[in-house]
């Protein structure tokens, strides 16, 4: 937390060093919890892009994180993702889906993975943005309730309840999935 | 239907989520290239940012010396007098230039000032003429008021040095280090507007740059053989102010660079050769030139300082222009529903302008806002 804030603090300056060390530190992150929800690395790559660049608009203006750089920068790469669903009625993963294979997988199985993907990703979408948020940081991206909470500003207890009303949102969706 | 217990779905619905952990991982070609635009950009940012401080700094160190400035010249005036025993004069360029000071604070077209309207350089009402012009732009507000005053001024030192020129008299170096201080001013004043208003600032510098150099340049047609080099120093000047317009217009960026350096090197390598050890002594006296001394409010330095400044950067000064951190909440879902998909509008928003926040809110999860909310782009959705 010392560095984070360290870091920060030359971030907000607009070190150089510091912000090369900022991408570094976290934007991969950033596109693997795009491509998690997207399937897609272009999609991904562009809201990694957007993310840093929101970032240092926000810097430049006065404005920026005051205290948790990673969550912020979740925070822009949500708000980014939850547009990106807005302005995209249709599923962006739907036209040019970009499959994930293990090596030792057979290729039918490959497919039908990758068809549960699609299904558990669009489910997904249907979530209120609290919700997918909640759920993606915990289960796609492993991340204990409190950070979730300091992410999204909200009370721990808040957390819970938008992690059980998303899996319920959730499981019924796919329920009535085809 | 045989309905699964609410734990079995659970671990059924982990193990869907599970499938996507497994993710095509990051071209290292792409990141590489993604972080060389972020630092690009980031130095594009840190590049203007140090524009404006350069620029603001500038103004404010002359705003803060103008009026030691005044009164030290005054001083000096007083001081030149005396050394050469024209007491009244001493008097009265002191009485005048109090006058100037308070005509123009009051309100009223002093007498001084209108006396001094049509002072020529190598006139003793010179100085009293630009004190004016000094005090006249101090109090002038806006930054596009400053610079029609300032462009005014410039147009008034080309025409003298047309008119010394046609009178067979040298030019006071002065008044060049004036006039170039003045349209320098000028340049300064457009870099603080913001992109829009900075192009047009500088297509009304330009027009007046042409102005004068048909002024100047008629001038040199009937000028002495010696008085050439002079004219040519200052046409040249004029052209070099066109070229740095011109740069404005084409890449406002790198015009805001240029002249940050240029600010900078003023600041740290020329020192104003009125600034002697002795303060007391007034300073060099008159030259072959004519010139009376420092007189009053003569710079005479190759610095920002003695230029007139204005006023303190104001908040609506920002280049580009300040765009406060709004706060913002998404509305909820419907009542009734909490698992509606959120009603979200308005999507596409500049990510600066729109408050942060969450494009739908939970009921009962809070709104508490928070001041590292970060730029949103569905900040508002309708409940």
């Amino acid at each position: 937390m010392d560095n984070e804030h360290t870091l920060l603090e030359r971030v907000r300056q607009l070190d150089e060093r510091a912000l090369s060390e900022l991408y570094d530190l976290y934007s991969g992150e950033i596109y693997r919890y795009a491509v998690r929800l997207s399937g897609n690395t272009d999609w991904a790559e562009e809201c990694v892009a957007e993310t840093f660049s929101r970032l240092l608009t926000a810097l430049n203006g006065g404005g920026g994180p005051k205290q948790y750089l990673r969550a912020y920068l979740y925070r822009i790469a949500h708000n980014w993702i939850t547009d990106y669903y807005r302005r995209q009625p249709q599923d962006p993963i739907s036209l040019d889906p970009e499959i994930y294979a293990e090596p030792d997988i057979e290729p039918h199985e490959v497919v039908i993975q990758e068809h549960e993907r699609q299904q558990v990703r669009s489910a997904l979408k249907k979530l209120t943005p609290d919700q997918r948020q909640v759920i993606a940081l915990k289960f796609l991206e492993g991340w204990k309730n409190q950070e979730i909470a300091r992410a999204m500003n909200k009370p721990i207890s808040a957390v819970k309840s938008l992690q059980h009303r998303g899996l319920k949102a959730l499981r019924r969706i796919l329920e009535n999935e085809p | 239907m045989q309905t699964r217990p609410d734990e079995e779905l659970n671990v059924d619905l982990l193990r869907r989520l599970e499938l996507l952990q497994p993710y095509t991982h990051r071209s290292a070609e792409v990141a590489a290239d993604g972080r060389e635009k972020f630092l690009a950009q980031a130095e594009e940012f840190r590049s203007k940012r140090m524009s404006q401080q350069a620029v603001s700094l500038s103004l404010t160190m002359r705003l803060n010396g103008w009026i030691s400035d005044l009164i030290r010249d005054l001083r000096r005036n007083i001081e030149y007098q005396k050394l050469h025993n024209k007491e009244r004069f001493v008097m009265l360029t002191t009485i005048t230039t109090i006058l100037v000071t308070f005509s123009i604070l009051f309100g009223g077209a002093g007498a001084a000032v209108y006396a001094a309207q049509d002072s020529m350089p190598n006139d003793l009402f010179y100085g009293v003429k630009l004190t004016g012009e000094d005090i006249h732009l101090q109090l002038t507000g806006p930054i596009t008021d400053q610079l029609t005053l300032t462009l005014e001024y410039t147009n008034r030192r080309s025409t003298e040095i047309a008119t010394i020129i046609a009178e067979d008299e040298d030019i006071p170096p002065r008044l060049q280090t004036r006039y170039r201080e003045q349209l320098n001013f000028a340049l300064g004043l457009a870099a603080r507007l913001d992109d829009a208003g900075m192009s047009q600032a500088l297509e009304k510098i330009r027009a007046s740059l042409h102005q004068q150099e048909r002024v100047l340049t008629q001038a040199m047609a009937n000028a002495p053989e010696h008085a050439g080099l002079v004219m040519n120093q200052v046409r040249e000047m004029i052209r070099a102010q066109i070229r740095m317009v011109d740069l404005g217009l084409e890449n406002p960026l790198a015009y805001r660079l240029l002249l940050q350096q240029q600010l900078q090197y003023q600041n740290s390598h020329l020192q104003p050769p009125w600034e002697p050890s002795d303060p007391g002594n007034g300073g060099p006296g008159p030259g072959p030139d004519h010139d009376a001394g420092p007189g009053p409010n003569d710079p005479a330095g190759e610095g920002p300082k003695g230029v007139p400044g204005g006023p303190e950067d104001k908040p609506g000064d920002c280049d580009p222009p300040c765009e406060p951190a709004k706060d913002g909440t998404g509305s909820g879902s419907g009542p009734g529903d909490e698992d509606d998909p959120p009603n979200q509008d308005g999507g596409g928003k500049d990510p600066d302008k729109t408050p942060p926040g969450d494009g739908g809110k939970e009921p009962g999860a809070g709104d508490a806002k928070n001041p590292d909310d970060p730029p949103d782009t569905n900040g508002k959705g309708s409940g």
